[in-house]
Formats: structure tokens, C-alpha cells, sequence
């Protein structure tokens, strides 16, 4: 740590000392500025509708205020919380849970949507925080599919244990206690304000995962089979980036029925990530037909596949060159051998 | 019949389970439904949330008193009845909401939660023939700007009887319309005609 960022830090603890008198908790805690923009709160951090390639900078980055208070309409948006560790010990076991209300609508937790992670979940675990360590809750949340909305939404974090037991949600029935809720330090709240979006945004989702076995990990041909939507504009998003930083994304304009967009990826065992797919048109009866299929296939290596050649198992007059180049209808009798085909959300 | 997810029965094939009744069945014999036919959705039931309209149960009164006020909070009731000739039970009601252009996209379709925060509602055990409403309200509140269809959804308890659809493909909205496990509601017209 330098000593410039060691500064900031000091100043953001007394920016926040000053703002919210009394003790820091002996744990994780969030950090709220009600100056100068009312009710930021720099450890929720918006990244709109790009996900960041790499979420360990924003613990290292902790002086820095998230770049982007605004959420892009029409879109899933990808938002981080982090935290630090007050205690003098490690914490473990805790989580960061995140909520969406339109703006005037905070103080009456049942009007909180909740926001999942991508992988399902409705918390986001934090490894291990070593004492006084910054650390970013290690899945990312989407706020799917941003409908717009007169005010805005008011994002919410709140920091809890495993057992929802050191911090639970609110009595649904009875408004907040605005200036206890603003006091406490497991829970930051930020206004954002929308970004609209033009044309009609159709969006569809599936999930990729990977094995969590060994040979999982590898890489993977991602392809997006499109039919129904000529005339229009796909795209892909992945929710993290591949296990080398390649963010997972692909747009394409769609000329002819039947197009077949793709890219190679690398992969992890026990990879996960949400997939967003949308279609850009400026009208609706351009997609009444509109079917995505989503494919991700293991690529084998040129030493596997003359392996499985030489041992019979597959038929040694199929070019080696059509498995270099992708082509994964040839190949899937090879992969479905080493079980290490993948396919999520595909038929 | 099957068909990605969605199961469908013809206008005159009652399910041998619980369905939600369509308009009223005199239309069905017309030349030509009329486009609100499809929308019309009279096992959707629904009043703000401070008045206690339904209280005393299914109506016709309850229906024409239905209104979708955005931005309001309301309270929002599924009726089905049973068309088996034993008792059912497990089964259980879903809501949505969307936007009107959106409706074949179910990725689109926003889930609603009922005032104990579940996702479903449970009918109980349902006798032949009886007509019930689903035990828990739904809480609704509307966007203020744009135009929505509510979306009602019968299920089992496994969510095997009929699931909502893939999100990867446009659905076809005369299957969904046809079938009695869903049903579709312009919140823009939600007064119910009898003939």
C-alpha cells in the first residue's frame, strides 16, 4: 500500500467518523458519504451494464469512489460490494446482501427488491477478511434487466452473517428508522439515476459452468445460434470475464436467418457465469420468432484428439484441422468421450 | 400437449386438474374472438391495498371492481377452479407483470411476491368442482409510466404440472392464451364483460 493510498484512507476514516458519530463496529463495515453528493456510498460499486474484468482492484483501489452512479435502462447491470474488517481479528462467515427500491420508497423495506448474484444466490459471501483488510464480496451481483422508472432506484447494501443472525433484514411492516438506518454502518445506501435506452431492448439469459472436475478447464468455443430476429442486433455478456480477463461479449448485426456468432474462451473448473443476451430492434415484429441458442464446447487439444484417433475411438478420416477450426458438431462425439462437453442453456 | 414448458389444452379440453376460467364461455362460440378475449382474465382479482373489496370472496362484483392504478400498492387474488373428479392439492398460484410489448419474452416477466414474501401461493386442497382463491394475496404496485399485462400461473408444489417457459425464445402467445394454467390480464381494461 502506498503511502498516498494510506492517507486516503486515513481521511475517508475520519470523513466517515465525522459523519457518523460513535464507535466503528468490531467487524466489517460500509462506508456512507453524505457529502458531497447526498447518500453515496462508495462500497457499493456500480459498474452499469459492463462487469468489471477484475473485482480484487476494487479492494485495492479503496480510496476510490465507484465511477458510475448511474444504471443503464433496458440493460442487467453489474454491481460489487466490498468492505473492511474494524475488527482486530479475522472475520469469516459474512456476507453482503444487496436490495433496489425506487428512490422514495427506501424507507419501507418490503418494497425492496431483492438483487441476486450470478449464480442464483440472494447473498455474496466475503472470503476470510484479515483485520483492518478491505475485501470485495466474491460474486457479483446483477441487477437484471433495469426497468425504467420515473425516480430511479436506490441501491442498498447490507452486510450480515451466514446465519442472519449479526445483521437481518428489517420488520417489513413498520417504516425504516431513517436516521438510525443512515447511522449504522452495516448497512450504505446510494441514489443512482437511470440511463435510457433506445429502441426496444428484448432480453433473454441462460448460465455457463463448468465441471468442477480437473479436466474441466480448458478452452471452450461460445457460440449464440440466432434465428427469428433478421434485421436486428444481438449481443452477448457474460457476467465475469474468462479465467484469463477476456471479458465474454460478442455483438453482431444479423443479416440472414440462421446466423452463427462465436468465440473461443478459457475456462476454469467450477467457472460461473450469468449470460445476458439481447436483441437491439426498433420493431417488435422483427423477434416474434426470435430464438437464441446458447452452446459452449470444449475444445480438444491436437494431442487428445490424435490420442482418441489412434485408440479408435473416434474415426481417423475426419480432418484434425475441423477440430482446430471449431467446427463442435464433429467433435462432440470426442468430447461426450472425456464427458467434458459443456452445454448451458442450449437445447 | 406439451410444448416447451408451457402445457396447452384446446378451448373445449379442461385439464384434469385446476385451471383459471376464461371469459365468459358464450364468446368462445363467436366467429372471431374479440382481441380482449384473450386479456381479460376473469381469475385475476385485484383492489388497493387499503380498501378490503374481496374480503367476502370470488364475484362477479369483485370483478368490474377490479382497477390497476399505477403507482398504487395492490392487493391481487388468483381463482381457480377444480375439473378433477378427486380432491387436488399441492397446487399453487404464480404471478407476473410486464411490460405490453414484452409479453412474449419471459426473461421480461417480473416475479411478484405475495405479503408473506414468497413467490407462490398455496390453493389448499381443492374439492371437485370448488373454486377457491389461492390462500395469500400478491402485493402489486405498478410502474407509473408504461402499460402491463399481469401473467397468472397454475403450478404444482415440484413445479413439474407446468413451468414457466425458457427464457431463450419468444413464446406463441395463442398457445399461452389457449391454455388453462395461464391466463393474461390488460391492466388497461380489466372491466370484466358478461354477455
Amino acid at each position: 500500500m502506498s503511502l498516498l493510498e494510506l492517507k486516503e484512507i486515513i481521511t475517508a476514516q475520519e470523513r466517515y467518523q465525522a459523519e457518523k458519530p460513535g464507535a466503528l463496529p468490531d467487524d466489517l463495515y460500509l462506508r456512507r458519504w453524505t457529502s458531497p453528493a447526498l447518500n453515496t456510498a462508495p462500497d457499493i460499486w456500480i459498474a452499469g451494464n459492463v462487469p468489471l474484468p477484475d473485482i480484487q482492484k476494487l479492494s485495492e483501489n479503496y480510496a476510490t469512489d465507484s465511477s458510475d452512479v448511474s444504471l443503464q435502462s433496458r440493460q442487467d447491470n453489474y454491481i460489487y460490494v466490498r468492505a473492511r474488517n474494524n475488527a482486530s481479528e479475522p472475520r469469516r462467515r459474512r456476507v453482503a446482501q444487496l436490495y433496489a427500491a425506487e428512490l422514495d420508497l427506501i424507507m419501507w423495506p418490503h418494497s425492496w427488491k431483492e438483487i441476486y448474484t450470478d449464480t442464483g444466490s440472494n447473498i455474496s459471501p466475503f472470503a476470510t477478511v484479515a483485520p483492518q483488510a478491505v475485501a470485495v464480496a466474491t460474486e457479483t451481483f446483477v441487477f437484471p434487466y433495469v426497468v425504467p422508472a420515473t425516480s430511479g432506484y436506490t441501491l442498498i447494501a447490507q452486510i450480515n452473517d451466514l446465519s442472519n443472525q449479526l445483521n437481518p433484514k428489517p420488520q417489513q411492516s413498520t417504516p425504516l428508522d431513517m436516521a438510525a438506518f443512515n447511522a449504522d454502518p452495516l448497512w450504505a445506501s446510494t441514489n443512482t439515476c437511470l440511463i435510457p435506452a433506445q429502441g426496444y431492448v428484448v432480453k433473454m439469459d441462460t448460465r455457463l459452468t463448468t465441471a468442477s472436475t480437473p479436466k474441466a478447464g480448458g478452452t471452450y468455443l461460445i457460440t449464440l445460434d440466432v434465428k427469428g430476429c433478421v434485421g436486428t442486433e444481438v449481443e452477448l455478456k457474460g457476467s465475469t470475464a474468462d479465467s484469463k480477463g477476456k471479458p465474454i461479449q460478442f455483438r453482431s448485426q444479423v443479416t440472414d436467418d440462421g446466423r452463427f456468432f462465436g468465440s473461443s474462451y478459457y475456462l476454469v473448473p467450477s467457472y460461473n457465469a450469468y449470460i445476458s443476451l439481447y436483441i437491439y430492434t426498433d420493431d417488435m415484429k422483427k423477434v416474434e420468432q426470435a430464438e437464441l441458442t446458447f452452446t459452449s464446447s470444449y475444445q480438444a487439444s491436437s494431442n487428445d484428439i490424435q490420442r482418441a484417433v489412434e485408440m479408435g475411438l473416434i474415426a481417423g478420416d475426419i480432418s484434425l484441422d475441423a477440430f482446430h477450426s471449431g467446427y463442435i458438431e464433429e467433435a462432440k462425439p470426442f468430447m461426450v468421450l472425456r464427458s467434458l462437453k459443456l452445454c448451458a442453456g442450449g437445447r | 400437449m406439451t410444448y416447451m414448458g408451457i402445457t396447452f389444452h384446446s378451448n373445449e379440453e379442461l385439464p384434469d386438474d385446476l385451471y383459471m376460467h376464461k371469459a365468459d364461455s358464450c364468446y368462445k362460440h363467436m366467429h372471431g374472438l374479440p382481441e380482449w378475449y384473450n386479456f381479460n382474465a376473469p381469475c385475476i382479482l385485484a383492489h388497493p391495498a387499503d380498501s378490503s373489496s374481496i374480503k367476502e370472496g370470488y364475484s362477479s362484483w369483485a370483478l368490474r371492481a377490479r382497477r390497476f392504478t399505477t403507482g398504487v400498492e395492490l392487493n391481487v387474488r388468483i381463482a381457480a377452479s377444480n375439473n378433477a373428479s378427486t380432491p387436488k392439492s399441492n397446487r399453487i398460484a404464480c404471478l407476473y407483470y410486464v411490460e405490453k410489448d414484452y409479453l412474449p419474452f419471459t426473461a421480461h416477466w417480473q416475479e411478484l411476491r405475495t405479503y408473506q414474501g414468497n413467490l407462490l401461493s398455496d390453493f389448499g386442497t381443492v374439492e371437485p368442482g370448488q373454486r377457491v382463491l389461492a390462500q395469500d394475496s400478491f402485493k402489486l404496485i405498478l410502474p407509473e409510466n408504461g402499460d402491463y399485462y399481469i401473467i397468472a400461473q397454475i403450478n404444482d408444489i415440484e413445479n413439474r404440472l407446468n413451468p414457466k417457459p425458457p427464457s431463450t425464445m419468444a413464446i406463441d402467445l395463442e398457445k399461452l392464451h389457449q391454455s388453462y394454467l395461464w391466463s393474461v390480464l390488460d391492466t388497461a381494461n380489466p372491466v370484466y364483460i358478461t354477455c
